[in-house]
């Protein structure tokens, strides 16, 4: 069965989408998604939704658009409706989904330079903690509600890439040095628990980073030269498995929610990739599928790595799935929606 | 199919010469009020202006823009006979807005050995290190480098050519070819047409580290007001835009290395390969596009023309523009009227405000 | 003559010069001023001294062109790519692609009526609907020229006669009018429209409006009906060869000719009108002549009905005539002109009118590629077809390159231009914003992979010095060892070292421990990380390793002159450390090295970035000393072992 993939060109470049994941106990495909644009002389943030009464047609149609200052870099969802968006003027915006898309509010200029703005790179939500990384190389630590950051560590040398949150308290970035460092928030102290370096003896950046769904000492990394890296927290000086992703920079890569056997990478070359693990183990279950990630040398035997669609001229930005529906989008101004992807 | 946008200069006196730096986001403005300002596009896409200072003591005629590998450097010079070296300096942080939007320049150096007014000044390209040319009335050319690229207050003078006639305007060949030596072009408004070829070419030895005539283009002899050369990208010859009593555009074929080639003066091919006189005046200024497809000139009837050449290298005119200080303007978008009698069937169009909704015309 | 497009501005009643200096891409600064510069002149009252931005080329930015541009770059890529497969490319692919590119145009065609609709403005409803009108014109000429170049030169009637079809469904239309009426036999334009079927040879849809005709069981109208039946269609799958359909042609029309002339239409004049038109005879075309919206529809019709087996070289002197007789060469409009460089195939000329037409160079491009391609830009010998094709390639470019987000795909195309593509490429990257470094990431991924090195070096000098710029040494050093570049390194390092005098500390420690193949791109960053390292051993407790590091520092001469006197400051407490640190070589280095210092600095060419690297008496005095001691211990120490 083939996948079914429906292709909408939007006229301008997608930096980000995120599938709005339906609650815990709702159904398994979701129906709307976000996007973000960048690169262009006005960006925006768009709500769309997959789901249209007339079956027949399976294009994704809009029902919002905001209007934003500057590139948007990232979007996390912090709950089922609300969403905060990284933007290039280093400014982190929060928004919710009622009927249409909103702003409700925006934490200004927690991003900058000695005399201008510097973007902000990414943001991250661990309930009740959100925080912000950027060019200037802070990571800040807000609570909804709060005016302004309560805490606001100086990171960084350099621009942070990624990061993600390795449990409540503990924050792992990476720069565009290749340098990881991971951080107890908890800490008086500005030093990180731990400071590693992608690879040994060169300096390739970080890109991109993603958590294990159900094992949260499993952190995989995608850097500038398309390697991916996987850590594990536990013993998190030198990296696990390395396994060539893509001849380019890895722009996004997303563990399937569910399924965390899978994992799905977009990279710079235009490529979209779904990894497939090859023998039957069942996936389900926490388990035995963690070793899959942490088995070394021997990882790269026990995937299959499968084209979600023929490689596109430009760069894919960003890649997202949920159930059996999949969303990616790049720089040649169009998103894919794919519908049933097959596991 | 022309859109236009309009920002208020606010400068007190005429604007002489307006320049874009290299990636086309900021501009700088040089005036008979002898100051120069500083507009910066801003992440809304809405133009500001971020400085505006006292430079000379006399009308400024043009201002430059060195490559910003070397950092955020502008050149002036001004009828007061000096030029001048100015750098950006970042404003501290911490303080309130203002300080984000206004950036503070500050003179490196100025360069005061002409004795006359001084009528252009231009970095040379970036291969050659951090140079500049400057040519005053008095017919003297002068070439400075700064040595050290992290040290702006220190320039040395390479060298002072003088010419017997007063020099309007300087271009330096941008193209970097390993094959051609550096090359500048200078121009001169001298009105007495006997004296002969008003365009000179000066050509960079290696060996001997000194600039050097290489060619005097005698058909030229009319006053020369602007001189450019064209952006190579990939062409085997150079190509010169000269504002004259027409527009005149040579093609400088470099010598062809052959077996006997030992002759130190160059043979450089002059070939001229369009004149209009379309302007039927004077023609003050030319320049070239980026991609130095394009030449635009301006002249004395107050239009400015764009030129194109085809595939085959056959240059024409594809674009009209006049100012027009007819009439109130009316404040509605794109209005289009017909002219009706005497003489110029002229369509005119108002440039107006773009379809941006985003733009207020900035006070 | 071109017509001079005017700006208005009150301030050119007085400043009628126009001063201009381009930006990047399409677009030019201007503004009014005086040229001659004889003395300073007063200004004018006037306060507003504006400066006009102006660019052109601007209808592909819309955002439903937009879609357009992005589409079909994806169908001009995919057929340079199967170029790049197999050398050549079968013409049906060619045709293929061409459908293509018409379907994305009407795709943009639809949307843009659509938008049309839901303006909100006249003006807007107004632009829109012009743009979506010169988008159908542009589609009308495209098709054309997919007929004349790309189909089968013989029997070229059908395909153009399919294309009157799909443009212009007035016949249709009008059919539909007739028919909805109460009355429709009686409706005044019903021998207009059924001639308009019969125009466009839909001689089934015109058999069923005679059908409704009340006089459809007369003799006149029956024998019209077997004549119509009987007709002889050439189609292009047509088995029989053009000679055989001429024959068969000639026969029914013999037999139309006796029917006319023995009287069996005398009934009914629309008939016989009819039937004359059939028969191809020029009087009949003459009354109907007004029934022809253009001359290439009344041609095509014609030459149906008297030439049906006409090939593609003969349309050319033909459209002369006939044009000529319809409105006459006065006046041509420049789509009349275009269609008729079309049918004549004078490729040249079919360019160079669309580009005078055309606000954007899409057209051109991609039409001149496709037929490029189909090697039919070399109709005349003195087309460059090569130069031409990549000409129009690199203004489309350009027009890209000028749209903040465009660029991109500009890009794609300049790849497939062989000669000019790289160097435009190159000139136009390097001068490409970076506002974040996600961008200059992306600018510098892109120049690697075609292998533009000049532009990677450019991004990250300018990236290096506005991290400079900014404070941020760290990056700045990042920046500068990506570019290999050894004055930005210096600089950078530099900097981090006055940092550290003034604040005691090493900003960017994780930065400068892990330098690794950084350390070779300068002599000063190499030092700044030794420098490091001693500090770390040093805190350590490994003070032999200190010393010796501390001793080739200086002794390398890699340590900037400037900082000696903090090396030697540093020296210090190791110098106190008993049993000595240093042997006595190296106490004798440090002392001529001070020698050196003290004396060189009656010259005090260097500039010194802090204090602290001011060597004054009492540091001399203190150094000395210590110097001093050290070698008493070592001779102690050496005696000691005797």
């Amino acid at each position: 069965m083939a996948d079914r993939v429906c292709a909408k060109f939007v006229s301008k470049k997608i930096r980000k989408v995120r599938w709005q994941r339906p609650g815990a106990f709702g159904r398994q495909n979701p129906e709307c998604f976000v996007t973000g644009s960048w690169d262009d002389e006005q960006n925006e943030v768009s709500f769309w939704n997959t789901v249209q009464p007339n079956e027949q047609n399976i294009d994704p149609v809009l029902v919002s658009t905001i209007p934003v200052s500057g590139d948007v870099n990232d979007i996390a969802f912090y709950d089922t409706s609300t969403f905060f968006v990284a933007l290039g003027n280093g400014s982190i915006a929060m928004m919710r989904i009622d009927q249409k898309l909103t702003m409700i509010s925006e934490w200004k200029d927690i991003h900058h330079f000695k005399s201008r703005k510097a973007p902000a790179t990414g943001v991250l939500c661990q309930s009740p903690e959100i925080a912000s990384i950027g060019e200037d190389g802070k990571l800040n630590l807000m609570r909804v509600n709060q005016e302004k950051p309560y805490k606001t560590l100086d990171a960084d040398s350099c621009s942070i890439n990624a990061a993600v949150f390795t449990s409540q308290n503990e924050i792992f970035t990476g720069n565009s040095r290749g340098m990881i460092k991971l951080w107890d928030l908890r800490s008086v102290s500005e030093k990180p628990i731990l400071s590693t370096s992608l690879s040994e003896d060169s300096e390739i950046g970080v890109t991109s980073m993603d958590r294990h769904p159900f094992q949260g000492h499993i952190v995989a990394v995608g850097g500038y030269d398309g390697m991916l890296t996987v850590f594990d927290m536990r013993k998190a000086q030198t990296p696990v498995t390395v396994m060539e992703a893509s001849d380019n920079c890895l722009n996004d890569l997303r563990f399937h929610p569910e399924r965390a056997d899978h994992l799905f990478t977009a990279s710079e070359s235009g490529a979209v990739w779904h990894w497939v693990p090859l023998s039957g183990k069942n996936p389900a279950t926490g388990g035995s599928s963690g070793n899959l990630w942490l088995s070394g040398d021997l990882a790269t035997q026990q995937l299959n790595i499968k084209e979600i669609l023929p490689t596109l001229p430009l760069a894919v930005n960003s890649v997202d799935v949920c159930g059996e529906s999949l969303i990616c989008g790049g720089d040649n101004e169009a998103f894919y929606y794919v519908s049933n992807v097959v596991f | 199919m022309f859109q236009a946008r309009t920002i208020n200069a606010e400068h007190k006196d005429l604007i002489h010469d307006v320049a874009y730096d290299f990636y086309g986001r900021r501009l700088a403005t040089c005036s008979s009020d002898q100051s120069v300002k500083v507009f910066d596009l801003d992440e809304n896409d809405e133009w500001r202006c971020t400085a505006d200072w006292k430079t000379h003591a006399g009308s400024v005629w043009k201002v430059n823009w060195a490559h910003p590998e070397f950092g955020q450097i502008l050149a002036t010079c001004s009828f007061d006979r000096t030029a001048a070296i100015w750098e950006e300096i970042v404003g501290e942080s911490g303080n309130s807005t203002q300080s984000k939007n206004q950036s503070h320049w500050v003179k490196r150096t100025s360069l005061v050995d002409s004795r006359t007014n001084v009528t252009d000044i231009k970095f040379a390209p970036k291969h050659m290190g951090l140079l500049l040319a400057m040519c005053s009335a008095d017919g003297g050319v002068r070439i400075y480098e700064a040595p050290d690229i992290m040290n702006l207050s220190q320039w040395s003078l390479q060298q002072e050519i003088t010419l017997k006639m007063p020099v309007s305007c300087l271009s330096w060949n941008p193209s970097f070819s390993r094959l051609h030596p550096p090359m500048l072009a200078v121009g001169s408004d001298d009105t007495n047409v006997a004296s002969g070829g008003k365009v000179f070419l000066f050509e960079y030895s290696e060996s001997s580290h000194r600039w050097s005539k290489a060619e005097t283009i005698n058909t030229i002899v009319d006053p020369v007001h602007d001189i450019a050369f064209a952006p190579n990208l990939g062409r085997s010859y150079h190509v010169l835009g000269i504002a004259s009593k027409d527009v005149r555009i040579i093609i400088l074929r470099p010598p062809q290395k052959d077996a006997f080639a030992a002759c130190p003066t160059s043979q450089l091919e002059v070939l001229q390969a369009a004149q209009f006189d379309d302007h039927h005046s004077t023609v003050w200024r030319i320049s070239w596009n980026i991609t130095g497809t394009i030449l635009a000139s301006s002249g004395d009837d107050g239009c400015l023309r764009m030129w194109k050449a085809n595939y085959l290298q056959s240059w024409k005119c594809i674009a009209v523009l006049k100012g027009d200080g007819s009439g109130v303007t009316p404040e509605d978008g794109i209005d289009r009227e017909k002219t009706i009698g005497s003489g110029s069937t002229a369509r005119y169009f108002k440039l107006g405000a773009i379809s941006n909704p985003n733009q207020v015309p900035w006070h | 003559m071109l017509e001079p497009i005017g700006i208005l501005d009150s301030t050119f009643i007085h400043n009628k010069n126009i001063g201009h200096s381009w930006g990047y891409g399409n677009n030019l600064v201007v503004f009014p001023t005086k040229f001659s510069q004889s003395t300073t002149l007063a200004g004018v009252p006037c306060s507003r001294k504006n400066l006009f931005m102006i660019s052109w080329e601007r209808t592909l930015y819309n955002p439903f062109v937009r879609k357009l541009v992005n589409e079909s770059c994806g169908a001009f890529i995919a057929i340079q790519t199967r170029l790049g497969k197999e050398a050549q490319v079968s013409v049906s692919e060619l045709v293929q692609s061409s459908h293509q590119y018409r379907c994305i145009i009407n795709a943009c065609i639809e949307d843009l009526n659509q938008a049309a609709d839901l303006a909100e403005t006249n003006e807007a409803t107004q632009a829109i609907q012009e743009m979506s009108e010169i988008f159908y014109k542009a589609e009308l000429v495209w098709n054309l020229c997919e007929i004349m170049y790309l189909e089968n030169p013989l029997g070229i009637l059908p395909h153009l006669l399919e294309w009157v079809r799909i443009h212009f469904p007035n016949a249709l239309e009008e059919t539909g009018t007739v028919l909805a009426s109460p009355n429709p036999e009686f409706h005044e334009s019903y021998w207009k429209a059924l001639y308009g079927l019969v125009f466009q040879l839909r001689i089934d849809s015109a058999i069923k409006l005679l059908r409704i005709h009340s006089g459809f069981q007369t003799d006149a109208f029956q024998s019209a009906f077997e004549l119509l039946k009987k007709m002889p269609v050439f189609s292009v799958n047509s088995p029989l060869s053009a000679p055989e359909f001429t024959f068969r042609w000639n026969h029914w029309k013999e037999e139309c000719e006796s029917r006319i002339h023995a009287g069996d239409f005398f009934d009914s004049q629309d008939l016989q009108l009819l039937m004359e038109i059939l028969c191809g005879k020029e009087e009949a075309f003459e009354k109907v002549a007004d029934f022809f919206e253009t001359w290439y529809q009344r041609m095509i019709t014609q030459l149906t009905f008297t030439h049906p087996t006409i090939s593609a070289s003969s349309l050319g002197d033909q459209a002369d005539q006939f044009l000529a007789a319809f409105t006459g060469f006065d006046d041509l409009s420049s789509l009349d002109a275009t269609l008729l460089a079309v049918l004549r195939r004078d490729t040249r000329k079919v360019i160079g009118e669309m580009q005078g037409v055309l606000d954007n160079s899409w057209f051109t491009a991609h039409l001149a590629d496709l037929l490029y391609h189909a090697g039919a830009l070399q109709s005349f010998e003195d087309i460059n077809s090569l130069q031409l094709r990549e000409t129009l390639l690199r203004d489309y470019a350009i027009c890209l390159f000028s749209h903040q987000s465009l660029w991109s795909v500009g890009v794609l195309y300049l790849d497939h231009c062989p000669t000019v593509g790289s160097a435009t490429l190159e000139h136009l990257l390097t001068r490409l914003p970076c506002q974040s470094e996600l961008k200059a990431s992306k600018l510098i991924a892109l120049a690697e992979r075609r292998k533009l090195t000049s532009v990677v070096t450019s991004v990250c000098r300018v990236m290096g010095r506005n991290a400079l710029k900014n404070g941020r040494l760290g990056a700045a050093v990042a920046w500068a060892v990506r570019a290999q570049d050894a004055p930005l390194a210096t600089y950078a390092a530099d900097a981090v070292l006055e940092r550290y005098l003034q604040d005691s500390d090493f900003t960017s420690t994780d930065l400068l421990d892990s330098l690794g193949a950084g350390l070779l791109a300068s002599d000063r960053l190499a030092f700044l990380g030794k420098y490091r390292e001693f500090h770390r051993l040093y805190s350590a407790n490994d003070f032999h390793s200190a010393a010796t590091l501390l001793i080739s520092l200086i002794s390398s001469r890699i340590a900037p002159k400037y900082f000696w006197a903090v090396l030697l400051m540093d020296a210090l407490p190791l110098l106190e450390t008993n049993p000595p640190v240093f042997t006595s070589d190296q106490t004798y280095e440090l002392m001529q090295s001070l020698q050196e210092l003290t004396s060189s600095f009656q010259d005090d060419a260097e500039p010194i970035p802090h204090p602290n690297c001011q060597l004054n008496s009492d540091k001399t005095m203190l150094i000395t000393l210590a110097l001093s001691r050290n070698l008493a211990k070592c001779f102690v120490q050496q005696t000691g072992y005797d």
